[in-house]
């Protein structure tokens, strides 16, 4: 009897500390893996079977669950912030031990904990490349260890639109004066110049695969708008890209990554709804070519991609454009790097007749080619700006200096001329 | 002893007050093309050079022309201008004194565009640009301010569109004391920068007369002024686009630039045409072969007489 007694008091404490320690599996909130508790069977000398069996089940605890999200913010040529929530904790009582896995080198971890969810940790980066494009995973750890991250998102990084200057010092003090030196990508065979305030400085011609160098050298210390274009074999300008420097005594000052505008002309002033327009120029070989059709009632985005000559054609239909005015720029990307937009052009969608575009001087003298060429020899420069500036507030210009039309010869031609400048 | 020192602390508030008002109120932080004054001194002594700096930040933008009109602060002299660190390659309006008296004025292109200055040692920070150092003295106690009334820049996005512009002011003290050190400047010996003179011609300029048109800057004390000489004349003051004198175009035209230390750098536009020395020469030619012509005619007709 009392070893039924024993028995039973045995079974009891088992019992007890079971209803202690392993509480029902609606109240489980620890996180560890199922636990079954086997108690004691025992026969007494009345053939009485007794089991005790204490069964407590918990549920299964696994990896903490993590979203990559929200989308990631504060983008910028090399920074980005990016954000991890965590969804779940999968049954166990807290999560910690935070972090991003991706293509952006070694993982990184985020201190904190949080026993609630939704969670959301972050991770700011800093030193990025521009224009890539980065994937990332997050995660988080619990008891049952990291998460796997399956979930994963991805962010670009602003494109590469201003050149990297990278300056190493002057010669151990044998160079008095400044050498600059410029390189990046055209189009092949293309010209480039590089302008010093305005001046022509040096001119390079593009490789095949249309990657240049220049270099110019006796540079004195001192701010310097530096400015750079391409002309393609048509004769077809690109944009000009400006960085002005301070530059100072007996350094070496290497400009690279300057990647030039495509060049763009239409083959038509004006065309009769319906039919085609082609756009055309020159980029770096291979690279693909944004083109957007801007107008009063909105803008349409049409892509070519230069063959290997650098030449882009786009042929467009203009069955879908309402009659008026198109402004028409191009940009080009290649390898992350996105282009500055290049010149602007711009045609006629009409019901009336298409009119070929024909190089030359039009009947009120303004050229084709070239805005503000005012004396329209292939160049913008201090001889147009000269002109324009003789009929500087004349109330009566002369259409060829009037380049916005407007009746006036005022500081917005100037602005005019000074972004279509070849020196 | 009280008054001293209520003095002392009002005038050592007025400079803090000051220096506050130039180094941050005289920078607008908002996001347009901002202009700003910026000088070294807050305060100025009687007779003392300050240099006083007109401050373009893109902000993001990028600036190809630009307009500025400013007021001349009381209580100071105004000495001039001095543009060699301004980023403007050429004035539509060249840099002067409105006939008023108490305004600046300019205004030029920045061909490609402005979008703040880069350091090389520090690339990843645009930096603003100097468009004009005006030179003031100390003239008489007080504080002379300055305020830019007329801003005008247009970005350079090939259709003269107007860029928003903010400004700030200038808050210059002059106080009592007349004992400071002079600017010590380094001497400038280095000439302007080489430049290439264009004789040209338009129907649209000077009734499409033969021009000269000239540009040039110098980097440590900025251009002067600039002169020319036709051939044998003379020296002669001179802006661009200058008309020529020879039409003909037959003499060499020679084009100083004079920057603000007195260094000079000449350039030369040869003669394109030497038509009336050539038909000097060509007459000199003819004339010697009639004469000598004549003389062999005279020696064989003496020869013949003579027989």
């Amino acid at each position: 009897m009392r070893s039924v007694a024993s028995f039973t008091g045995l079974c009891a404490l088992v019992a007890l500390s079971a209803v202690i320690f392993f509480p029902r599996p609606s109240e489980a909130v620890v996180c560890n893996p199922p636990t079954v508790i086997t108690g004691c069977t025992m026969s007494d000398s009345d053939n009485l079977v007794i089991s005790a069996t204490v069964v407590a089940t918990t549920p299964t605890i696994t990896p903490p669950t993590v979203t990559t999200s929200p989308a990631a913010d504060g983008i910028t040529e090399t920074t980005a912030t990016i954000y991890g929530t965590v969804q779940s904790l999968n049954n166990d009582t807290s999560a910690d031990t935070f972090g991003f896995t991706g293509s952006f080198g070694s993982p990184v971890s985020v201190a904190g904990s949080t026993s609630t969810v939704p969670y959301t940790f972050s991770y700011a980066f800093t030193g990025l490349t521009c224009g890539t494009v980065y994937t990332y995973t997050a995660g988080a750890s619990n008891s049952a260890g990291p998460s796997t991250g399956t979930a994963s998102n991805s962010f670009t990084t602003t494109s590469c639109a201003a050149p990297i200057p990278v300056l190493s010092p002057g010669g151990g003090g044998t160079v008095t004066t400044t050498t600059v030196n410029f390189s990046g990508l055209a189009y092949p065979g293309a010209r480039v110049t590089i302008l010093e305030d305005g001046k022509i400085i040096v001119q390079s011609i593009a490789g095949g695969d249309g990657r240049f160098v220049a270099t110019t050298a006796g540079i004195m210390s001192g701010s310097y708008v530096f400015s750079a274009y391409a002309e393609d074999s048509r004769g077809d300008f690109s944009s000009t890209y400006s960085f002005p420097f301070q530059i100072n005594a007996s350094s070496i000052v290497n400009i690279r990554g300057i990647f030039l505008s495509p060049t763009i002309v239409a083959d038509k002033l004006s065309v009769k709804q319906g039919e085609d327009i082609l756009l055309s120029g020159f980029s770096a070989p291979g690279a693909a070519v944004s083109i957007d059709l801007g107008s009063p009632s909105g803008s349409r985005s049409y892509s070519a991609v230069a063959d290997t000559f650098g030449v882009y054609r786009l042929s467009v239909n203009t069955g879908l454009l309402a009659p008026g005015s198109y402004v028409v720029r191009a940009r080009a990307s290649q390898g992350g790097v996105v282009s500055p937009d290049s010149k602007r052009i711009s045609f006629i969608v009409t019901y009336g007749k298409t009119i070929i575009k024909k190089p030359g001087i039009e009947s009120d003298g303004t050229c084709y080619s070239l805005r503000g060429d005012i004396n329209c020899d292939g160049r913008v420069n201090i001889i147009d700006f000269s002109i324009m500036k003789s009929w500087y507030r004349n109330r009566k210009p002369q259409p060829r200096v009037d380049l916005n039309s407007d009746g006036a010869v005022d500081l917005a031609d100037f602005s005019i001329l000074s972004s279509n400048w070849t020196g | 002893m009280q008054n001293t020192l209520r003095y002392s602390y009002i005038f050592s508030l007025t400079i803090f007050v000051t220096f506050v008002t130039v180094f941050f109120a005289a920078t607008p932080r908002v996001e347009a093309a901002a202009f700003s004054f910026r000088t070294s001194t807050a305060v100025v002594h009687q007779g003392q050079e300050v240099h006083v700096d007109i401050l373009l930040d893109p902000e993001g933008e990028t600036i190809n022309t630009v307009s500025v009109t400013g007021t001349l602060p009381e209580h100071l002299v105004f000495g001039g201008f001095d543009d060699s660190a301004s980023i403007v390659s050429f004035f539509v309006d060249d840099p002067k004194v409105t006939s008023s008296g108490n305004q600046f004025t300019f205004s030029g292109i920045i061909p490609g565009g402005f979008s703040g200055l880069i350091d090389p040692f520090a690339p990843s920070v645009r930096k603003p640009g100097t468009l004009m150092r005006l030179i003031f003295t100390g003239k008489t106690p007080g504080v002379g301010r300055s305020d830019l009334v007329g801003v005008e820049a247009y970005l350079n996005d090939g259709e003269g569109m107007r860029a928003k512009v903010v400004t700030g002011s200038l808050n210059l003290l002059v106080d009592g004391l007349l004992d400071w050190l002079p600017i010590a400047d380094i001497p400038d010996t280095t000439p302007p920068l080489p430049f290439t003179p264009v004789v040209t011609r338009d129907f649209l300029l000077f009734q499409n007369d033969y021009v000269l048109i000239f540009n040039t800057k110098d980097k440590e004390s900025g251009i002067n002024h600039y002169q020319v000489k036709e051939g044998s004349g003379v020296w002669t003051r001179a802006v661009s686009p200058y008309v020529l004198t020879d039409q003909t175009l037959s003499e060499d035209v020679w084009v100083k630039a004079v920057d603000r230390a007195g260094n000079e750098r000449i350039e030369v536009v040869r003669a394109r045409a030497r038509t009336p020395a050539n038909m000097r020469t060509v007459g000199v030619i003819v004339g010697v072969a009639i004469l000598l012509a004549f003389i062999i005619m005279l020696i064989r007709r003496h020869r013949q007489s003579g027989r």
